[in-house]
């Protein structure tokens, strides 16, 4: 749906955006990005996973193996105070980008 | 359903990364994957089609492997694991083949850096072996650089095997400098020789654009830059018409004048230069590094000697020589041993039972302080072995410390001989990081070596650190290594696991660890004592040699050279009037007591008179009695603090009549005999030219 080019920017936002509320695994996350955008985000795996190792690797979030009644072993990601941080930063980031973005768009289709 | 972690393994070729690290991710890729299939069969996808959709969740591995890689940076392995893996690798592929190598040298790594972690982990222990050993391998990477470089790095010529030595066997004196008669004869007639040279050391006067300075030079035979083999840097040397009286007035530069006083200038050739005020050319500047006869040696001029009036009775030259290829250093020695042998019967009043003798010219130069120098290496080599001593001590006693852990190892499966190896390469780390230091402390103690010891060791200039000290610091390492792991590896070898165990960890020390370790002790301490005996007769020796009585008194007595250039002192009454102006200037000075002249000051070279006892029996050619002499001017005893013991001291009387005067005879007759001799004993010169009848 979205070029890869044009996802490549968000994935980090995204992943730690679905992390703030509770912790997730890997696959939970993926098919969480898909449903909430109504199918049009799709990240594949080989995408996905070795953004949550970027992220994790610089202390953003960080797994941890939980086994739950009834469930298989797996890898839990929780978001991190730094983390936390970064998301907010992000966030505010993205907002302003995209309030510029539309109102360029704005401008020239009046 | 398929395995998914041996699918995942199988496919996803991590490299790089840690153990640990690969495995939770092939974990987490299967799990994702299984999460996928199950997915799918809950979609109602056939057991195959869901198979089939999970699988193509990843198509291109080696783009996962390597996002992965990227990503997880800061798990990846050290280059040593990485490299320990990759023999690893090496290993398996070659099993059929030369097994073990490659594997034994992954072990090796391991085990290094398993030791590196161990010794990170007591920092203590660490830096007290590695300093103990440090200073050890220091000291003697030091003297051996000294040894390397004095002894057996060959002299800085070419061909160096074929120079030798030269010089005269006199009787009574032996080794003894050569008269230039008897050089010019060695000259025609030997034919073992490519060349001979002849050189005297002196110093001059030198006078150019920048004023005076006094210097040390060479004269030297026309061919001596021939024979070393060692050509001018700049312009030539010298011709074979220029060594001869009244026409000898060239000098070549060495390079450190050439910089110093000229500054280096290519345009110094030609220019005119004073030498004790006679006017000189420099025609050629030496190259760096090259010091003949000694490193102060500033300049040469030729040496010009005349064969018309050559004196066969004064000693005074130096003479090397390089010999003929195919000619051996022994038969050299023996031909030259007859010339001179026949030459002395040919002139028996100066040369009665002369002969010669030919060295190899390294070996003079080093032969005397070699058994010094071979000594104080062995002395430090002494002192590694009691560092060894005391780091292996040190290891042992950690090594009951860590008893538990090997018994621990050995339980689980850990084989003996690994453990032994591993206990090996940690005291071989231990000893390679002590080397490293030791060999920095080794480079830093040089300058200091070559401060204290300039002018007593030959050569010391060029003690540096070559290949050879480095392979020796190598070796010294790895052997000290070896030497003090051996008892701590046996002990982890011999792994009593049930008893450390049992003991629940409150193991100290066994009876063959207690045995070892007095082992140990006794041999330290036994190789300290044999360098403190050492250490204390030297001290005694030193001490007895301070408490000498010299004769004179130095306390607030001071030296200084006088040297006036012959070209304006031509004549002796001008020389004569110059020293009296001096002396009694110097002794107006209100700070001075008393002044005095004499040629060479006590204990700086031997200047040798043959004479006779009035009534006694003339002695044969070569048997004559001889004394240390030298010529003084009346208060030369006074400012010197040298005790009369009897009679009186000379005066500007004395001087008028005897040219040569004899010293106080002090030590050569017995001080209570001498009052009583003093009117009636008398000194016969034997050289002919000066022969005077000289009272005492």
């Amino acid at each position: 749906m979205f070029s890869s080019e044009l996802k490549k920017g968000s994935t980090e936002m995204l992943v730690l955006s679905l992390l703030d509320a509770r912790p997730r695994h890997g696959y939970e996350i993926g098919k969480l990005i898909e449903a909430r955008s109504g199918g049009r985000l799709t990240f594949a795996l080989p995408t996905l996973y070795p953004t949550l190792l970027r992220l994790e690797t610089r202390g953003w979030i960080k797994g941890t193996w939980v086994e739950k009644a009834g469930q298989r072993e797996r890898c839990f990601y929780r978001l991190t105070p730094k983390g936390r941080r970064v998301l907010a930063d992000q966030r505010e980031t993205w907002k302003a980008y995209v309030s510029a973005v539309n109102d360029v768009l704005g401008e020239s289709g009046a | 359903m398929r395995d998914w972690t041996t699918f995942v393994r199988s496919r996803l070729r991590l490299t790089g990364l840690t153990p640990d690290r690969e495995a939770r991710i092939v974990r987490e890729l299967a799990v994702q994957l299984e999460d996928f299939y199950r997915d799918a069969r809950a979609r109602g996808l056939s057991e195959s089609d869901a198979d089939g959709e999970a699988c193509r969740q990843i198509s291109d591995w080696d783009r996962l492997a390597e996002d992965v890689r990227l990503a997880d940076r800061l798990h990846a392995a050290s280059r040593f694991d990485r490299l320990a893996d990759s023999l690893d690798v090496a290993a398996g592929a070659e099993r059929a083949g030369i097994r073990g190598g490659a594997r034994m040298l992954s072990n090796v790594l391991r085990d290094a850096r398993y030791s590196l972690r161990q010794l990170r982990q007591s920092p203590g222990f660490s830096i007290v072996a590695v300093l103990t050993l440090a200073l050890g391998i220091g000291a003697t990477t030091t003297m051996f650089s000294v040894v390397n470089s004095v002894i057996l790095r060959p002299l800085p010529y070419p061909q160096p095997q074929e120079l030798v030595s030269v010089v005269e066997i006199v009787p009574r004196f032996g080794r003894f400098s050569v008269a230039p008669a008897t050089f010019l004869d060695w000259r025609a007639q030997n034919s073992v020789f490519e060349h001979i040279v002849a050189y005297n050391g002196g110093n001059a006067t030198f006078v150019d654009a920048n004023g005076p300075d006094r210097v040390i030079n060479a004269a030297v035979s026309w061919d001596t830059f021939e024979l070393l083999r060692v050509a001018p840097a700049l312009g030539r040397g010298f011709r074979a018409e220029e060594d001869a009286p009244g026409k000898a007035n060239v000098i070549v530069l060495s390079h450190g004048m050439w910089q110093r006083r000229f500054g280096g200038d290519p345009g110094v050739l030609g220019r005119s230069v004073s030498l004790n005020g006679a006017p000189f050319t420099i025609v050629g500047v030496m190259p760096a590094g090259f010091r003949f006869p000694s490193r102060q040696t500033e300049y040469w001029v030729p040496l010009a000697l005349n064969p018309a009036n050559a004196t066969r009775g004064g000693h005074y030259l130096g003479a090397i020589a390089r010999v003929r290829a195919g000619t051996s250093i022994e038969q050299a020695d023996a031909a030259m041993r007859t010339i001179s042998e026949r030459l002395a019967l040919q002139y028996p009043e100066n040369s009665a039972k002369e002969s010669s003798e030919v060295r190899s010219l390294q070996e003079t130069v080093v032969g005397e302080v070699r058994p010094a120098l071979l000594i104080l290496l062995a002395a430090v080599g002494v002192v590694v072995l009691i560092a060894c001593a005391n780091v292996a001590n040190l290891l042992l006693v950690r090594g009951f410390v860590r008893a538990r852990e090997i018994a621990i190892r050995t339980a689980l499966g850990a084989a003996r001989r690994r453990l032994m190896s591993q206990m090996l390469v940690e005291s071989l780390m231990v000893s390679l990081i002590g080397g490293a230091v030791g060999l920095l402390l080794g480079y830093l103690a040089i300058g200091p070596v070559q401060t204290l010891s300039a002018g007593s060791i030959p050569r010391v200039d060029d003690v540096s650190i070559d290949g050879r000290v480095l392979a020796f610091s190598l070796l010294l390492s790895v052997v000290t290594g070896v030497l003090f792991g051996l008892a701590p590896a046996a002990y982890a070898g011999r792994g009593a696991i049930l008893e450390v165990l049992k003991e629940g960890g409150r193991s100290s020390t066994g009876t063959g660890g207690r045995w070892t370790r007095s082992v140990l002790l006794v041999t330290e301490v036994a190789l300290s004592i044999v360098l403190l005996v050492g250490a204390t007769l030297l001290l005694r020796s030193f001490a007895r040699l301070t408490d000498v009585d010299p004769g004179f008194q130095p306390e607030r007595a001071l030296a200084f050279r006088v040297a006036l250039p012959n070209a304006i002192y031509r004549e002796e009454h001008q020389r004569v009037a110059f020293y009296e102006r001096l002396l009694d200037q110097l002794e107006a000075l209100p700070q001075v007591t008393a002044a005095g002249l004499v040629q060479a000051l006590p204990m700086r070279g031997d200047y040798t008179l043959s004479f006779t006892m009035r009534g006694r029996p003339d002695p044969k050619p070569g048997d004559e009695t001889s004394a240390n002499h030298r010529s003084i001017s009346p208060d030369y005893f006074k400012a010197l603090g040298v005790p009369l013991l009897g009679g009186r001291a000379f005066t500007a009387r004395d001087a008028e009549k005897a040219p040569m005067v004899a010293r106080a005879l002090s030590g050569v007759v017995d001080p209570k005999a001498v009052p009583a001799q003093l009117a009636r004993r008398a000194i016969w010169v034997l050289d002919p030219a000066a022969a005077a009848q000289l009272p005492i």
